[in-house]
């Protein structure tokens, strides 16, 4: 009784107000299709017209778990860690006009288990034109180089390494000025000042790059200076050969450009280390190629990426599983993770790199190979399957990832993933002793 | 004789009444090419089993004397800034939460309906389909009628590797030559989907879709409306057709 009236109040609904999606008699009575329409020879609707307001964001709430290599001999629940925390981001964008724009993307992060809550402003940013030939965007903004689908070596201004499972929230951006020239979709100028860190022009990093269309090909050139380095120079390239994607970048870094360091061995107390310029220039290279495939009837459904990362500056991996200790030549700064710097005047090789910015996640080792598979509509219409691994080759320790995402027309996200770390002992993948990650998280974006 | 005069002249204005394939298409893909530039509103309204309504509005420049378009997401809120830019072979999108331009060279569904990237462009038909042949060689061409509408009912398969699906049969209109009706099947024969095109209006000397249905097929109950409005054949500015436009216009 109740379905028969859901299905007469249905019908009576879509005869008073017609239902946009009904399929049946079409053409029922139509002698023609066609139309008329009022359309303009003189007036554009523009993208930007008059001053505008519009708030948006997202609120994703994890929860993380870590299963430590030792649960595995002792069963012991204390090498299970658990971590909750509530990511939430705002995004303001006001325009004006003459379409200049100032944009803000702030992020607010509550941890349960320290009961702290972070406040962080991700971007920062004003946007205007001159004439539609140079675009200038000035203060914090996320700016990415390069092409390569995880590594990206041709990006020496962009502060924050993709991660295997997107994290919460805004990206971090870096400050600057950045203009851009462009001459038609196909040829492209670009230069970024970046002054993050800095107080005086010394500091001042300026990057320029030169963008634009070769046949099937999209080519850069780039150059990244600072002062008292010699240049990095860098190409990317990206095609489609058969029903292959490729991409393509290297990076050429000047001597001097990684600080490595010296031991100098004490007759008494402990060997002290220094810093020492690195001789030479170092190449760093990221090969990728990936298509998707029909899989199960429909086209482009299963994807697939591979790729392959040199990087002439790793290999690290002697020195960062040493646990000798060495007196630091002079005093440095680490972040332990609670916000607050330490000053720290002897410690390991490991640390010590760490202090200057130079141990990064996929970026320790000399060579990588990765592998991704997604599947889309996996058991349901909006959910993607994801296999993802990423093997450093040098010291032969691998993360594995695999990852349920559930994201519904109205931006409600679910998604479960779990990282798996092997490989051999102290290898990069290894080294933290945690054997399993699991994150669960629900979000909202609007 | 006379009877067989008769008999004769019906027979040959049979054949000259149905066009060849190839003519089909050709003329189908002469309707569609504009000699003016164009922008418009698009209102994109998809309709999922137990996720009701959800609406997206694009802006639309199109320039097929390049073979350039322009695809702005408006709203909602959340997808506002992301994009396509397309100029001859080569088709970059763009996404505002990496603030990284993709390029994909390749047929992506647009913002995540069950529209395409084709749906938007001049359809290059001749180049890529060819009218089916029955066993006796004659072309897969008879002829219906769709609701009152007299059409032509056309088996098409590709003949390049890169489309959607390989098999379609196409339901077009006698009088105009305009497509009416789509069904897409994948090479096991399976029916994929269905479009319906139930408007078109005349811009210059042709024409152009104003009213789309997509019916998912495959996925029971998924739909995707799309409705072309504030229709523009003034010039566009080349800034338009720009990594750099494209970018501002983002969040």
């Amino acid at each position: 009784m109740k379905k028969a009236l859901w299905g007469f109040l249905a019908v009576l609904g879509s005869l008073v107000y017609g239902d946009p999606f009904a399929t049946d008699n079409l053409f029922g009575e139509m002698e023609s299709v066609v139309v008329e329409m009022p359309i303009s020879e003189t007036s554009l609707t523009e993208d930007t017209a008059g001053v505008s307001f519009s708030p948006s964001g997202s609120l994703t709430s994890q929860l993380f778990h870590g299963v430590n290599r030792d649960y595995f001999k002792a069963k012991n629940w204390q090498d299970i860690s658990q971590r909750h925390q509530s990511v939430g981001e705002l995004l303001l964008d006001v325009r004006t006009g003459d379409d200049s724009k100032a944009f803000a993307a702030l992020e607010g992060v509550y941890r349960a288990d320290n009961q702290l809550t972070s406040g962080y402003v991700r971007e920062l940013f004003v946007d205007f034109h001159l004439k539609r030939r140079l675009y200038v965007r000035a203060g914090k903004q996320v700016l990415q180089w390069g092409r390569g689908h995880f590594w990206h070596p041709s990006d020496l201004i962009n502060v924050e390494q993709k991660d295997l499972i997107e994290r919460a929230g805004a990206r971090e951006g870096t400050n600057g000025l950045r203009l851009h020239a462009p001459f038609g979709a196909k040829t492209n100028f670009y230069a970024f000042f970046d002054n993050r860190g800095g107080d005086s022009l010394q500091d001042l990093r300026s990057s320029f790059k030169a963008e634009f269309i070769l046949g099937p090909v999209e080519t850069a050139f780039s150059l990244w200076k600072k002062s008292a380095l010699h240049p990095a120079y860098a190409w990317d390239a990206s095609t489609r050969l058969g029903n292959w994607d490729f991409t393509a970048e290297a990076v050429f870094l000047p001597k001097n450009f990684v600080k490595n360091w010296e031991i100098a061995p004490q007759k008494q107390g402990l060997d002290s280390l220094y810093a020492k310029a690195s001789a030479t220039g170092a190449p760093r290279v990221a090969i990728s190629a990936g298509r998707s495939f029909r899989f199960l009837e429909v086209p482009d459904r299963l994807r697939l990426q591979y790729e392959f990362y040199y990087n002439s500056l790793g290999n690290h991996g002697k020195d960062y599983k040493s646990a000798q200790i060495y007196a630091y030549s002079s005093p440095t700064s680490i972040n332990m993770g609670t916000n607050q710097d330490v000053v720290l005047n002897q410690g390991t090789i490991s640390m010590w790199l760490a202090s200057q910015g130079q141990i990064q996640a996929y970026s320790l080792g000399k060579y990588y190979a990765a592998g991704f598979l997604s599947i889309d509509k996996f058991l349901l219409s909006d959910m993607t399957l994801a296999l993802n691994g990423v093997v450093n080759l040098s010291d032969q320790s691998y993360v594995f990832t695999g990852s349920l995402s559930y994201r519904t027309m109205h931006n409600l996200s679910l998604q479960a993933a779990i990282l798996a770390f092997g490989g051999k002992p102290q290898g990069e993948f290894t080294i933290s002793g945690q054997k399993i990650q699991s994150q669960l998280s629900a979000g909202i974006s609007f | 004789m006379k009877k067989l005069f008769v008999l004769l002249f019906l027979m040959l204005g049979g054949l000259w009444a149905q066009p060849t394939g190839q003519a089909l298409l050709q003329k189908m893909e002469d309707l569609q090419k504009f000699d003016t530039d164009m922008h418009s509103m698009v209102t994109l309204t998809q309709q999922k089993p137990e996720q009701g309504n959800k609406t997206m509005r694009m802006s639309f420049y199109r320039r097929d004397s390049d073979n350039s378009f322009l695809i702005h997401i408006q709203s909602p809120e959340s997808d506002r800034g992301n994009g396509y830019l397309r100029v001859d072979n080569h088709m970059w999108m763009y996404r505002r939460n990496t603030r990284a331009f993709q390029h994909i060279n390749r047929d992506e569904s647009i913002g995540g309906t069950n529209a395409r990237a084709h749906d938007f462009e001049t359809r290059n038909l001749v180049d890529t389909y060819q009218v089916q042949k029955n066993t006796d060689g004659s072309e897969k061409i008879s002829e219906e009628v769709l609701g009152k509408i007299p059409v032509y009912k056309v088996h098409i398969q590709a003949i390049v590797r890169d489309v959607d699906y390989p098999i379609k049969i196409w339901w077009i209109e006698k009088s105009s030559n305009l497509l009416l009706k789509e069904e897409a099947y994948s090479a096991n024969k399976t029916l994929m989907h269905s479009v319906f095109f139930t408007q078109y209006t005349q811009v210059g000397k042709h024409f152009m879709p104003v009213k789309q249905l997509f019916i998912d097929e495959f996925e029971k109950g998924n739909k995707t409306l799309m409705e072309v409005k504030e229709i523009s054949t003034k010039k566009i500015p080349n800034h338009i057709f720009t990594k750099a436009h494209l970018e501002s216009l983002s969040k």
